[in-house]
């Protein structure tokens, strides 16, 4: 079977939800990618674009199960503070396989989205496309490139009195 | 007595293919000692650095035959019983009316006395010498098929934790994911760097790549060794006579499968990248992918990669980490 480059299901962008905490979002390629205007789309059709938000999303919901599970460590009642650990660490391990999911299904792509964790939070995610290299160019693109060669005429020569070969002309005329 | 002939040889494909460019000429030089002054114009000026066979010469010299090297012999390689070694000699043997044969089976890359001496660069970090494997879990973007799950790869380090250390390269352009618990080295090492890295590996696991080639290049610093371990994940994807060294463990499937029924099918990628590039096309895509993988790679399991990695170990080729030698290298914060 072939990956499926869409999601299955429709993306949850998190950004969305009533409750979104900015501070919990992690940056992409060391930049603030929400809820500010330089953010993709939530509708991004590029690819890459949604790629990014996809894994985004994944770590946002691993640092709000983080947040929780720091917050259940704080219940002063050891039975209460067992029951909430546990729920919360099952959360983790929830986020953490649909984050493993991602990486599976882009990795026959050549995507890779690092998590740079800071305090045990995913801070930002460092991504490599299999598109595009780290300038943002097709991987394949041509390149090109010019530069002028200065040649020095014979003395006595004078530009103008060049004849320069007509490139309209028949070849070997 | 025939007289010298001055040749510059030009090649600007891969290292891999620069490394098979070194074996041969050490065999022509080898296979006529005295006939011929050789310089090369190459992509990788580092794999040439000490080598003896080398003269330098000037592509204005008028006396010099220049020839571009390829090894269309690989065209044919599925049917021939030859090696990837022998591409360039034959491309020699036809342009230049000679006979070479191939004399080792291996590259050529040397290393002066003071690369000998130094340090390795794990104990330039660590401050311990300490044995290491190299272990490349990715690759380059037009030939993704090469590439296994990164998570397979981390099944291995994961396997061999108490025993083995990873040293884990790659450009950093290249496909290369993060592994755990191994000293990452991506991104942070030249060419001449992974030479060097590779003269003190104890050994070295990693898909069809460069790497392979340079481990059965490069001498050994314990000259009681007589050929570095080495664990290729192959697949299906190139002939096992074509590309495998008799000293590796190289695990493919040709033969296998419907795909690769009698020989390597020389497919490009996995599925299309997007990337303007016309190994996209549908010719040139793997015709059975399995979980993300091509089949071939799919079906090789890191407990077979782990086993062969062990086969050096229990035959004496390779000794395990000692107990004092793991601690404080604190894996993968290079």
């Amino acid at each position: 079977m072939t990956p499926n480059t869409h999601q299955q299901t429709p993306f949850d962008d998190p950004r969305k939800r009533p409750d979104f905490q900015p501070s919990l979002y992690p940056k992409a390629n060391g930049r603030v990618v929400a809820p500010s205007t330089t953010a993709p789309p939530s509708d991004a059709t590029d690819r890459n674009q949604s790629v990014v938000l996809e894994f985004l999303a994944a770590y946002y919901d691993i640092n709000c199960e983080h947040h929780r599970l720091i917050q259940a460590r704080a219940i002063a009642d050891p039975v209460a503070r067992l029951a909430r650990e546990h729920e919360c660490l099952q959360a983790i391990e929830k986020s953490l396989i649909s984050r493993d999911a991602l990486e599976d299904q882009y990795a026959p792509f050549g995507i890779i989205a690092e998590p740079v964790a800071q305090d045990g939070f995913t801070v930002d995610v460092k991504f490599t496309f299999g598109s595009i290299n780290a300038a943002g160019r097709l991987r394949a693109a041509p390149l090109s490139s010019s530069t002028t060669i200065p040649i020095r005429l014979p003395p006595g020569v004078k530009l103008e009195n060049l004849t320069l070969p007509d490139e309209t002309a028949p070849p070997n005329s | 007595m025939q007289p010298t002939q001055k040749l510059i040889l030009t090649n600007f494909q891969a290292p891999g293919d620069i490394l098979m460019l070194t074996a041969a000429v050490r065999d022509l030089h080898r296979c006529y000692p005295n006939r011929f002054l050789t310089d090369v114009r190459t992509s990788c000026p580092a794999l040439w650095e000490n080598n003896p066979y080398l003269t330098p010469l000037g592509s204005d010299d008028r006396d010099v035959t220049v020839v571009e090297c390829h090894y269309p012999l690989v065209q044919v390689s599925n049917e021939r019983p030859v090696h990837f070694l022998h591409g360039f000699i034959e491309y020699l043997n036809d342009q230049l009316e000679l006979r070479i044969k191939p004399t080792i089976f291996g590259g050529d890359v040397h290393l002066s006395d003071s690369e000998r001496a130094a340090p390795s660069l794990v104990e330039q970090l660590t401050g311990k010498n300490v044995p290491y494997w190299i272990i490349v879990a990715g690759g380059k973007y037009d030939f993704t098929i090469k590439w296994w799950h990164f998570r397979r790869w981390q099944a291995v380090v994961d396997h061999f934790r108490e025993k083995i250390l990873f040293v884990q390269i790659g450009k950093g352009d290249d496909y290369h994911p993060p592994l755990k618990n191994v000293l990452d080295f991506r991104n942070k090492t030249s060419l001449r760097d992974i030479v060097r890295l590779v003269y003190r590996a104890q050994g070295v696991v990693c898909p069809v790549t460069f790497l392979m080639h340079l481990t059965a290049a490069v001498e050994f610093s314990d000259p009681r060794l007589k050929a570095r371990p080495c664990v290729v994940v192959a697949g299906g994807r190139e002939s096992p006579h074509w590309e495998a060294y008799p000293t590796h463990q190289f695990i493919h499937t040709v033969g296998a499968l419907p795909c690769c029924a009698t020989a390597g099918c020389w497919r490009s990628r996995i599925v299309p990248l997007g990337d303007g590039d016309e190994k996209d096309r549908p010719e040139h895509l793997c015709l059975d992918v399995r979980k993300g993988l091509p089949r071939c790679m799919e079906m090789i399991t890191p407990q077979q990669v782990c086993e062969r990695i062990d086969y050096y170990f229990r035959g004496g080729q390779c000794e395990a980490l000692k107990e004092d030698e793991m601690g404080g290298l604190a894996p993968g914060e290079v």
